[in-house]
């Protein structure tokens, strides 16, 4: 039975569709910066909310520390699917990525301080963390407000 | 029209689709025995039919299922019967002594001799699970 | 006096029993990110889930048969099959989302990653269902989920300003910053979560199971025509508590922990320990109502013995069966496949097999040879019929909505 050559070309495209994400207009690049930005804050804020809660000794530590886990990897995961995503040529959207990097990096980094610090019970490295990450958090939002729809 | 008994209905034509086809059937104790997958019918003198038998299992069930589903069912219903000529399990009409919301039998299911799975799968599977003899507490 | 008193418990169990992993992370999600602007769909919903449920207890009650025998008797063995397929597949990935579900709430608990629950879970839901009663299953898993009041005690201690609240809930206005589509999609999915199609099988073969008879009518009512809306008010609950402390904080839900974290805002410890309790509770009293509705619409299909009131060797496919469903649901979510996706996805799904259940219970219904005098009035004729309308545009809107939102991006 020979395979359909349709087949074939399917299949290529598909391959090679996966390799890199299609390079998107700028219009399109900006919404996918804001779309990141937002899951970043909310990544973020529910890690400080938890860590807030928690600190008031509303929230028991058993409940925190999955919480943070589940934060700390939805940051992971939207920083490389941002990351994956090839920008448009232009120097707007090189002006996005390189304001929103950084605080993507930095909000990861603050919550694995943020569980770290949770597991080990250690409050004054908490607050510390959680300070940073309120003012990484607040950034993001007016990086989404200035940039979204 | 809930409970009709048999005597009335052997001299009236009815519906099979609507009265009789796809019914649960029952042993006189409300036990669920199986569907009425097919039925057997056999030329009646005075011209029409009679019905004969009820008919269950893959055998049975599978003709009445569209192209490919159907001749699946069937196919894989004659590869796992020990028979050589396998047929559908069938239930002689006169074991039917009500045609209610369910065809009620005269026989307890064991009675019959018909169940092929149910057996296989409580021998092989259920029996040896601890408590399977016992009703819920 | 007695009486009574059966009556007060079967409502407390429907209250209870309401909601599962579908309502809880559909109505945290919209509440988070939409407000109270998509409460009427749940209320909606519930009307709806009222309306049906009455109809397959009042079905059962005067047939003493389950939904699948009578599809397949009204319907013929080709659109039953059909019926039977969709419905299972569906409530499959149900029973998948609700034991992701338990073991994610007692990960909350514990710290312990909720994979390592997964068979603890999967067991536990097969000795419950191979050993206790059927009325003991319902009742207990029933009123353990009632502590989901926690959510109302913490809306009220949140002091919303009310006012506001019900004027949000009464003329909804979408946010300006969410698209038309995405709102919509949100709107299928939380009616999907309502009126999940297994709980018609299982109201109904539950009927059966618990031998009721035409007398029993009155009572399956109360159950259903107070039980059920004040079940959905939990519902609305956990969505006002999402909409008052995640939305302003930007908090999309996507974990079930961000679901409680209102609750111990609110409350504190107390409240939230009372609200895992509610969550693992309401998902594992589910995954039992799933697991034995796998069985149920196989069995009533072929025409097998089914039921808890028989010993589980007269039975014997009919455990098969849940216990194969069981071992297909557990493998599922040892994939690691993220359960609040999964949950996601069934509640979409579900609403896209919406009209496959509820057509043929309207049908049955509505036919005086299977109802006699307790067929359907011509109110719920009415609304029955306005019902399946808005299902089949649901159905129709669910696929092309996803699609078209990337599942709600």
């Amino acid at each position: 039975m020979t395979r359909s050559p349709l087949l074939g070309v399917a299949l290529c495209t598909l391959a090679l569709s996966g390799c890199v994400a299609p390079a998107p207009d700028d219009s399109a690049y900006q919404s996918k910066a804001v779309q990141t930005a937002q899951a970043a804050l909310s990544a973020a804020r529910t890690a400080l909310l938890t860590t807030r809660t928690h600190a008031d000794d509303r929230l028991p530590s058993t409940y925190l520390e999955p919480v943070l886990v589940d934060a700390e990897q939805a940051l992971d995961s939207v920083r490389t699917t941002f990351d994956s995503v090839q920008p448009p040529a232009t120097s707007a959207a090189d002006e996005l990525r390189a304001a929103l990097d950084p605080l993507l990096e930095s909000a990861a980094s603050d919550v694995t301080e943020l569980r770290i610090a949770a597991r080990r019970d250690r409050t004054g490295a908490l607050a510390s963390a959680a300070d940073d990450l309120s003012g990484i958090a607040d950034q993001l939002e007016a990086f989404a407000g200035e940039h979204g729809g | 029209m809930t409970d009709e008994s048999f005597d009335d209905m052997t001299d009236e034509s009815f519906d099979l689709r609507l009265r009789l086809l796809d019914r649960q059937v029952v042993d006189p104790d409300g036990a669920m025995i199986c569907k009425v997958d097919d039925v057997e019918l056999a030329p009646a003198d005075g011209g029409g039919y009679v019905v004969t038998a009820l008919l269950a299992g893959p055998l049975a069930l599978g003709p009445r299922l569209p192209g490919r589903l159907g001749r699946w069912t069937v196919a894989l219903a004659r590869r796992w019967s020990d028979d050589p000529e396998p047929s559908p399990r069938r239930i002689p009409f006169e074991r039917v002594t009500e045609l209610g919301s369910a065809v009620v039998l005269d026989r307890s299911r064991d009675q019959l001799g018909i169940a092929g799975l149910e057996d296989w799968v409580r021998t092989h599977v259920i029996d040896r699970i601890p408590g399977s003899r016992h009703a819920s507490e | 006096m007695k009486r009574l008193l059966s009556v007060f418990l079967g409502v407390l169990t429907a209250i209870g029993g309401f909601v599962d992993i579908g309502d809880l992370v559909a109505n945290a999600l919209a509440g988070a990110r939409f407000g109270l602007s998509l409460v009427w769909v749940t209320v909606l919903g519930v009307v709806g889930i009222c309306l049906f449920a009455e109809m397959s207890g009042r079905v059962a009650a005067v047939t003493r048969r389950g939904t699948f025998d009578l599809i397949r008797e009204r319907l013929g063995p080709r659109a039953g099959l059909l019926n039977l397929v969709a419905s299972l597949l569906v409530t499959v990935l149900t029973f998948t989302a609700e034991i992701g579900g338990v073991a994610l709430a007692l990960e909350l608990a514990t710290s312990v990653n909720y994979l390592l629950f997964v068979p603890v879970v999967g067991f536990a839901v097969w000795l419950v269902i191979w050993r206790l009663r059927f009325k003991v299953l319902e009742n207990v898993f029933g009123l353990l989920g009632l502590a989901l009041i926690v959510f109302p005690v913490a809306l009220w201690k949140l002091n919303p300003a009310w006012g506001d609240l019900l004027h949000s809930i009464v003329a909804p206005h979408k946010p300006a910053s969410e698209d038309l589509s995405t709102y919509l999609y949100y709107g299928v999915a939380l009616f999907g979560a309502a009126m999940t199609p297994y709980e018609v099988f299982f109201f109904s073969s539950g009927a059966v199971e618990e031998r009721w008879t035409a007398k029993d009518i009155a009572t399956s009512r109360v159950n259903v025509f107070i039980g059920f809306p004040l079940g959905g008010l939990l519902s609305v609950a956990i969505a006002a508590c999402a909409a008052l402390v995640l939305m302003p904080a930007g908090i999309e839900v996507g974990t079930l922990g961000q679901v409680g974290l209102p609750v111990a805002v609110a409350v504190g410890k107390l409240g939230l320990a009372v609200a895992i309790l509610g969550f693992v509770a309401a998902t594992f009293g589910a995954a039992l109502e799933t697991g034995l509705s796998t069985g149920y619409s196989i069995a009533q299909y072929f025409g097998w013995q089914w039921g808890k009131f028989v010993r589980p060797r007269d039975a014997a496919r009919f455990h098969v069966v849940v216990l194969l469903a069981l071992i297909a649901a557990i493998a599922c979510v040892l994939t690691t496949a993220d359960p609040i996706k999964v949950t996601e996805y069934s509640i979409v799904f579900s609403a896209v097999a919406l009209p496959l259940t509820y057509f043929p219970i309207l049908v049955v219904a509505n036919d005086p040879v299977y109802m006699g005098e307790h067929v359907n009035g011509r109110l719920s004729n009415a609304l029955g019929t306005v019902f399946l309308g808005i299902i089949i545009v649901v159905a129709a809107a669910a696929v092309p909505l996803m699609l078209l939102t990337s599942a709600g991006q």
